[in-house]
């Protein structure tokens, strides 16, 4: 276990040191900044304060740093966070293929399964730290425009509106992170499996994007609104479940389960591939 | 003496290409051994599979006894190798990436040991600089470096001078050979620089197309002679009767040619014979002469 440590820890000095990795969660930054602008427009608060006061509550209560931070976090991580963590997990693999660095871990006497399994804790704490990164930036840029206040959470698609105050709301933020993080953690598992096939590591992120786009408009297709439950993508949603009044435990239980089935079957025909293949040039 | 190195009736088709045909050689500890062969010939093919990273389609590689197909981990645990050209991750400092490909070895390498292959390679005083900052001299030290821990009992070198200026190519001709000297290291290696081979390896394998034309001791092929006779073409019958074969400009003799009998011969036939003298063979004549070229 000590040396699988110390091999993860240089796995993640090799994420961690490269500029790549810096610029995404700048880029992150960026994006969030962006969207906190866009949410502080004029027709956007108004319509904001509609569905709040609508609904017998009072705006200035609930459009607060939690309630932006949460949007912000929202647009950012369906924008972003697909990409990024696509672009490292599928370029995790098949980038050391193409650049012959694989070639010289393999000569040593560790096994393909174990080297598999330290990239792919490798992404997982990069999938984990860049949902923590995004949450707690998007929570500080909705604290510093907007302070203190309640949580206002409106997701139609889930069917989700709910109005906590500020200790509470916080409370189920904290709790929706790491679920998040497990949502998130089946796109790295997605680029992964394609970073283990023969491929370029560009064509393993496209493929890995392709896949959650065309399951996302498929899902939102009507006459697929019966089996919209199926879709990958609805799945990964089951985070935001942790905001309605009464978490739906078994609903989540489910939903996880499956994604750990999909994500586990992914792994192991990833890792099958993998060791079937050559590597020579 | 027991053999670090076993190769047994090794096969590998890619599609329906044969890379090697029934490979099998044996290369003892504590020998510098040769793998020669144009560019496609297998060679690399057979240290693929030495190392693991290629499956054979028949056959089987043996690493100090241990299979390599089945018993990996064990295979390569006192290997160290350059499979092909060495990369390492740029944006790491030298001795970062020496102590990543290191913790793969899934031992505990001693700082000091590590320092020791450093300074063994000459990189001492550069470790600490960026990859992207080295030549291509210092990165095949790197290579060299990282496969020189922890210790091994094999090395496997493909193309180590590739890319090395004469004075590069002369300090890595003695490192292999303090290798084998100091530490009992056995060595395999490939090259295209058959003059380096000629200084370095005991015994060689040439592979052509795929399968092994020649392997042993390539100073116990057949003498060469330089004949000016005159006239020639009388003597060839004499020339056949003593088993000589021209070879380009020179003759190939059989083991146990006499020379001295084959002038008495040609003078008592009534040829002139103006110069009689054995030819030193190069690496390089030998191995064009294997492979038909």
């Amino acid at each position: 276990m000590r040396i699988f440590l110390r091999q993860l820890g240089g796995e993640l000095r090799k994420l961690f040191a490269r500029k790549r990795t810096y610029i995404g969660f700048a880029a992150f930054l960026g994006v969030e900044l962006v969207v906190l602008g866009l949410l502080r427009l004029p027709k956007v608060q108004r319509g904001l304060e509609r569905l709040l006061e609508g609904a017998g509550y009072a705006a200035a209560d609930y459009l607060s740093g939690l309630t932006l931070g949460l949007m912000i976090m929202l647009s950012t991580v369906f924008l972003l966070g697909a990409l990024y963590l696509a672009l490292v997990a599928g370029d995790v693999v098949s980038k050391e293929v193409e650049d012959g660095t694989l070639r010289m871990m393999l000569c040593r006497p560790a096994g393909r399964n174990r080297i598999l399994a330290l990239k792919f804790c490798a992404c997982l704490i990069y999938t984990a730290v860049l949902t923590l990164y995004i949450a707690a930036t998007a929570l500080a840029a909705g604290y510093l425009h907007a302070g203190g206040g309640g949580l206002f959470v409106f997701a139609p698609t889930e069917g989700i509106f709910a109005i906590y105050e500020a200790g509470p709301g916080l409370a189920r933020i904290a709790l929706g992170i790491p679920l998040l993080a497990l949502s998130l953690s089946t796109i790295t598992t997605i680029g992964f499996f394609f970073s283990c096939l023969k491929m370029k590591p560009a064509a393993a992120t496209i493929l890995t994007l392709s896949v959650l786009f065309v399951d996302t408009i498929l899902k939102n297709i009507p006459f697929f609104s019966g089996i919209r439950d199926w879709f990958l993508t609805a799945k990964m949603s089951a985070w935001a479940l942790v905001f309605e009044y009464r978490i739906p435990r078994e609903i989540l239980i489910e939903e996880y389960a499956w994604l750990a089935a999909f994500n586990i079957t992914l792994l192991v025909l990833g890792a099958l591939a993998f060791s079937a293949r050559d590597f020579k040039s | 003496m027991n053999a670090m190195v076993s190769l047994r009736s090794l096969h590998k088709t890619f599609g329906r290409r044969p890379a090697i045909e029934d490979i099998s050689l044996d290369v003892p500890e504590g020998e510098i051994f040769g793998l020669l062969g144009h560019n496609g010939a297998g060679k690399s093919t057979t240290f693929g599979i030495l190392l693991g990273m290629v499956a054979p389609s028949r056959g089987e590689a043996f690493i100090a006894g241990h299979s390599v197909q089945k018993n990996r981990h064990l295979a390569l645990a006192r290997v160290g190798a350059i499979f092909e050209t060495p990369s390492f991750y740029e944006y790491l400092s030298g001795w970062e990436n020496l102590r990543f490909f290191v913790s793969l070895s899934g031992q505990d390498v001693p700082r000091h040991e590590l320092e020791a292959a450093v300074g063994l390679v000459g990189l001492g005083d550069r470790i600490g600089d960026p990859v992207k900052n080295y030549s291509h001299g210092m990165r095949q030290r790197l290579g060299l470096a990282q496969a020189l821990v922890p210790r091994p009992r094999f090395i496997l070198l493909d193309e180590p001078t590739d890319g090395l200026d004469p004075l590069g190519i002369r300090e890595m001709r003695g490192l292999i050979r303090r290798l084998r000297g100091e530490f009992g290291i056995t060595v395999m290696l490939s090259s295209h620089l058959l003059s380096e081979v000629e200084q370095l390896c005991d015994r060689v394998a040439i592979l052509h197309s795929g399968r092994m034309v020649f392997c042993g001791e390539w100073h116990g092929a057949p003498d060469r002679w330089r004949l000016d006779l005159d006239p020639l073409a009388p003597a060839g019958e004499i020339l056949n009767a003593h088993g000589l074969r021209r070879v380009q400009d020179v003759w190939a003799a059989p083991a146990g040619f006499d020379p001295a009998g084959l002038v008495e011969a040609l003078v008592r036939a009534g040829i002139q014979v103006r110069e009689v003298r054995p030819v030193r063979q190069t690496l390089e004549d030998f191995y064009l002469e294997t492979i038909g070229r």
